[in-house]
């Protein structure tokens, strides 16, 4: 099992070393900002990170032919150990139609079926995954999101989500120095409270937001919308 | 003889039985050294400010001037907060002051980045951001079910003796774990339990992220406060190059009970120092009475004449109001008059005044 060679350019590395131990939020609004999480998953691979993608929306093919169109193999990943996918679909079958779980193998979306909000086993399997063990000799462990207004949808409470995207940023980011990279969704004139309380108070804690808008005007064939960066870090070459 | 200044008269109010100049020649007399030596207490006493003082800075040394109270520094997503919350906290260490900073949102080394060495010694972190809900069971943390007047005391009593500052960032990630009562009694019952456990509080610095709460609750935490500083994005143009301009809208709540509100641009330079830009122009305080010059002439742009011309105005100013006693009205009401009422009408410079019945021409 050795370590594919990293296919980042010299900058795209070298923006790696120093971008290290941060909160990238991902936000869209009247588009859908999916690409950009295809983007980074591809991105971190192929430089070499070790990769907790948790997948609520998707199922694991979907994101595997995607991503094997932006050069990296999933299955591969998976299996090398660099890669841990959290399908979201999959294990919430599992927490109602599965079999009895054996001790000390709680499913990390157990939540969906008990109390409903506490994301606490949820946060271990995170931690569990991205904790260095001795013969991986991965780059920087990395958490990927997709996506947490999904949670609210499940009947998550909001303070339950920010404590759980909490717990993430001092085991991935304080203590492992790895990144988090979230997407949520977003309206300017939105009525869900809870959704937009999640988005704002991540907006206050992230390093760099990626807002993906749609354009003003309405749909549009060959223009998709626009990209903003907040707090951008210096360069940002590495979007599509 | 000169009237007697303001101070006199306050004196005379608390129960003297001669006049007010009498007063003030009956303690004259009692004059010292020739020179006139008066007791006297001066309201509402405005402090100036030196010349060399600017801005925030100067702000911030005001109101650390205050004793007790929670200062509220309200930030919003497109402008941060925190590092003018970390200005306060190095002028409260300058001031020999320790500092008790409960983070939750941020890990300790995050917050100490920056400061000077002389403010890190007095910064004494209750770290709140490792294991704030017992999930891991690290110890030596601080949980947010201890944030309460006891919990927080306790803490405090473990540094040095002396006046603290109280730091909370951030205030927002405790209203939205529990209940606002709760924290609002909390905040007003810090001094006292710090001061039953033999220690001064000398004020609470609380960071507050306004677009998290519903505005009410921003309202109550405003009323309690006694100053709060909001933070915006300045507009293009303030400041030199370098700097990242601010916006500072200031309120400060008196102890006399009157608010006074600034606005100021404002930068923050390396150690934390504070940079005052200037005002902006034309953000006047809110006036009541606005400039008459100002608001636009409701008499133009209409189809009939609304105006008056100094004749007009001279007969209009001429006439009696309609409770005037004139002789002949008083005549009139004395009379007992059987006939039918008299219509008394005097006529202005414009009426065309004619005896004749205007229906004579009727054909009737």
């Amino acid at each position: 099992l050795s370590n594919p060679p990293s296919s980042l350019s010299f900058l795209e590395g070298s923006l790696l070393i120093v971008f290290q131990g941060k909160l990238t939020l991902l936000r869209d609004t009247k588009t859908d900002g999916s690409f950009l999480v295809h983007h980074f998953l591809s991105f971190y691979l192929k430089a070499g990170c070790k990769v907790c993608f948790v997948a609520l929306l998707q199922s694991f093919s979907h994101y595997n032919i995607i991503a094997q169109k932006l050069g990296v193999s999933l299955t591969a990943a998976k299996e090398r150990g660099q890669l841990v996918f959290l399908e979201g679909l999959k294990s919430c079958f599992d927490v109602f139609f599965g079999e009895e779980q054996h001790v000390g193998q709680t499913n990390p979306l157990q939540f969906v079926s008990k109390d409903g909000s506490n994301l606490k086993t949820m946060y271990e399997f995170v931690r569990t995954s991205l904790m260095a063990s001795g013969s991986d000799s991965w780059k920087c462990p990395v958490l990927l999101v997709d996506d947490l207004s999904v949670l609210l949808s499940l009947g998550v409470r909001p303070v339950d989500v920010l404590d759980f995207i909490h717990y993430c940023r001092v085991a991935v980011c304080s203590q492992l120095k790895g990144n988090i990279v979230v997407l949520v969704h977003s309206n300017d004139d939105s009525e869900d409270e809870e959704n937009e309380l999640v988005v704002n108070s991540l907006c206050h804690q992230s390093n760099l937001i990626l807002w993906a808008e749609g354009l003003a005007t309405g749909f549009c064939k060959d223009v998709h919308g626009q990209v903003k960066l907040a707090k951008a870090f210096s360069l940002l070459p590495m979007l599509p | 003889p000169p009237p007697p200044p303001p101070y006199f008269i306050e004196q005379a109010a608390r129960g003297s039985p001669t006049s007010q100049h009498g007063a003030a020649q009956g303690r004259a007399s009692r004059s010292v050294c020739g020179t006139v030596a008066v007791r006297c207490e001066v309201i509402g006493r405005r402090r100036r400010r030196g010349a060399g003082e600017e801005g925030v800075g100067c702000w911030a040394s005001w109101w650390l001037g205050q004793r007790g109270g929670l200062v509220l520094i309200e930030d919003t997503i497109e402008c941060e907060g925190r590092s003018l919350l970390k200005t306060f906290v190095a002028a409260s260490a300058h001031r020999g002051e320790s500092v008790h900073v409960f983070g939750f949102e941020i890990p300790e080394e995050e917050f100490r980045a920056g400061f000077d060495p002389d403010v890190t010694v007095r910064l004494l972190y209750q770290d709140g951001f490792t294991d704030p809900l017992r999930w891991t069971g690290e110890a030596g943390g601080f949980c947010g079910e201890e944030f309460t007047a006891l919990g927080v005391s306790g803490q405090l009593a473990r540094g040095p003796a002396g006046p603290a500052t109280v730091v909370l960032d951030s205030l927002s990630w405790l209203l939205l774990r529990q209940p606002l009562p709760a924290v609002c009694q909390a905040l007003g019952r810090i001094p006292m339990a710090a001061a039953s456990a033999g220690l001064r509080v000398t004020r609470i610095l609380a960071l507050l992220h306004g677009d998290l709460h519903p505005p009410g609750l921003v309202e109550t935490l405003r009323s309690l406060a006694r100053a709060v500083v909001g933070v915006g994005p300045a507009p293009e143009g303030v400041g030199s190059g370098g700097d990242t301009p601010r916006l500072a809208s200031m309120l400060q709540r008196k102890e006399t009970g009157k608010v006074l509100e600034k606005e100021e641009y404002f930068t923050i330079l390396a150690g934390f120092t504070p940079k005052a830009l200037g005002e902006p122009t034309g953000s006047v305080p809110r006036d009541e009475d606005t400039d008459p010059h100002s608001m636009a002439d409701p008499a133009a742009n209409l189809t009939f004449n609304l105006r008056l011309s100094d004749t007009e105005r001279r007969a209009r100013d001429g006439v009696p109001l309609p409770f005037h006693f004139s002789a002949q009205k008083k005549s009139s009401l004395l009379e007992a008059s059987a006939s039918a009422g008299k219509i008394y009408y005097e006529p202005d410079a414009a009426d065309d005044l004619d005896e004749e019945d205007p229906d004579d021409d009727l054909d009737v």
